[in-house]
Formats: structure tokens, sequence, C-alpha cells
């Protein structure tokens, strides 16, 4: 079971916590893997990788965090050069941090919908 | 110290004079540019090393890594390009984590660190990539975002300038634009 929750402050973001059910739980919220953070902002460019070769599927939603729970910030084309980051696992799917240049936007892309990956991991 | 370009060339010439001046900048910066690092991945190069020997050794280093990798679970991992970049297509990277971590812990003391000039030559490689059809494109979709919502849209092409694409303008600008631009696709993912 998830709970939402928007933390307010500089820089909201938001939070999936996973709420545990366990007997004797207060409800309150376990720790939040780092995948479940909108946005997620640990992707540094350890990979470089330019080209216009990476983007597998037209409308690759390019979101704000390792998680299709995270907004989307645009969509990412066949043809459009890319530079590639880095690349996380979110308990489910690798996803990889990239820079469109050609959209002008730059997020988390799931690796299925990727021609060329990043060889690089975020940590 | 300017000197007037003249002749059909002349737009496109100014636009990559554009181009180019828009990333003399880059290289540190942490936005959204043509292959920027953070300073902390960067290796500054030795004043008694040339960029060809950089270039170099960083080969040899990422073949090792590259060896290395085959060494321990991802067999298909291709070797470096002459430029040092690894190309890894989509199902040489195993989609087991496992895999891929054991293999990462075995070989990330072997991967080279990334001198400057290396980077200085893929963005330059980028740069010099650029055709006047994509910056066409990019101009296109600049002046409807722009119009739609997102005013800090950067104009240039591979600009380095900071906007806020989360922006509730931006998202805005962004559907609207993704669907004149590239009609009938649907995002997935």
């Amino acid at each position: 079971m998830y709970v939402k929750r928007v933390v307010a402050g500089v820089g909201t973001a938001l939070v999936l916590a996973s709420v545990s059910l366990v007997a004797g739980s207060t409800g309150a919220s376990a720790a939040v893997s780092p995948d479940a953070i909108c946005p997620n902002n640990n992707h540094p460019n350890n990979d470089g990788y330019t080209g216009t070769n990476v983007i597998g599927t037209n409308g690759a939603k390019i979101r704000t965090g390792s998680n299709t729970a995270c907004n989307a910030v645009g969509e990412a084309f066949v043809g459009n050069k890319v530079t590639l980051h880095c690349y996380r696992w979110n308990g489910s799917h690798y996803w990889d941090y990239l820079v469109d240049h050609t959209q002008g936007k730059s997020g988390w892309v799931r690796e299925d919908l990727l021609n060329v990956v990043s060889d690089a991991p975020c940590s | 110290m300017w000197k007037t370009i003249e002749g059909p060339f002349a737009p496109m010439v100014g636009v990559a004079l554009v181009i180019v001046g828009s990333l003399a900048g880059c290289g540190q910066s942490t936005t959204p540019a043509v292959a920027s690092l953070s300073p902390g991945q960067v290796r500054s190069g030795s004043t008694a090393h040339s960029a060809a020997e950089d270039l170099k050794t960083y080969v040899a280093g990422m073949q090792k890594w590259v060896d290395c990798m085959r060494q321990h679970g991802i067999p298909k991992m291709p070797d470096p390009q002459a430029d040092g970049q690894v190309v890894t297509r989509r199902g040489v990277m195993p989609n087991d984590p496992q895999v891929r971590d054991t293999a990462n812990r075995a070989c990330e003391s072997v991967r080279p660190t990334r001198p400057q000039s290396v980077t200085a030559l893929w963005n330059k490689e980028a740069r010099e990539s650029v055709t006047p059809a994509e910056v066409a494109q990019y101009k296109k979709l600049a002046k409807c975002m722009q119009a739609n919502g997102a005013p800090d849209f950067p104009s240039e092409y591979l600009s380095n300038k900071k906007w806020d694409q989360d922006a509730p303008g931006a998202l805005r600008a962004t559907s609207i634009c993704d669907a004149k631009l590239h009609p009938g696709v649907k995002g997935v993912g």
C-alpha cells in the first residue's frame, strides 16, 4: 500500500512511501527508496555517450524520476540527439537519465524504450 | 574580431556561430548541454600529456574495462570506439540487476576516469555533427514552446540556458507542441 505525501519546503518533491501493514505498526512510513522519489536528482554524467541512435520508441516519456508515477516532462522521439548520463534499477525496470537535446528536455526514460542504453550506474 | 560572412551559406554559418558561441561555456555546467559533466567525474588533463596521449590512454583503459565486464557476465560488451565511447545497445546490458551489479563491482576500479580533453573531443564531435535540419527542427519547437506557455524555453539549439521544464506552463506547451510536431504519436513508458 502506498501513501502519497507532499513534502513542503524548498524544492517540493512527490514521495511515494510504503506503509507497513505488519501487526503492531503505527502506519508510519518505511524508508523510501531513492527510485520512488520524484524528482530524482541523482544522475551524474558518468556515461556521456551522445548519439541520435538512443531512442528506440517514438513518444518515450521523459520523467522527473525513475518511476512511472513521476511527472512526464515530455516525450522523446527516434532520431533525437541524446546524451546518456547513467542508469539505475527501480525494483522492476532499469531507467536511464538522459538529456534530449532535440526536445530541450532531460529526465529519466525506461530502458526498454531505448536502442542504446547507458553502461554506467548512477551510483 | 568579427568578419562579415557573405554568400548562400551565411545563415548556416551564422547559426553555427551561435551554436558554438552558446557552447563555449559548457564543460562544467550542470544544466543540459552537449556531453556536460559534473566536476567530480572529470580528471583535469595533465599539462605533461597531450590530448592525443590522454585519448590513447583512455581508450586502452576502456578496453580493459570492457574486457573485465565481458569476463563478469556481460559477454557482448562492445569494444570502445576510436574516441573512447562504448556504444551499448539494448540487449547487451543484462536486465538482471544481480548480473549488472556483480560486473560493476568487479570492474569499477578498472574503469578509467574520463580526461577533460576526451570530454572536449566528444563535445566537438557532437557540435560538428549538427545538421541544418536539426537546427530548423529545434527552432520550430522553440517557437511553439515559447508561444504556448514556456517563454523561457531556450531559443538556441544545444544551449546551456536554464529553463523550468516542470512548470505548469512548460507542461502545457509540451503537450501542445508534441501533438503539433508529432501528430498521432502516443506517449509510452
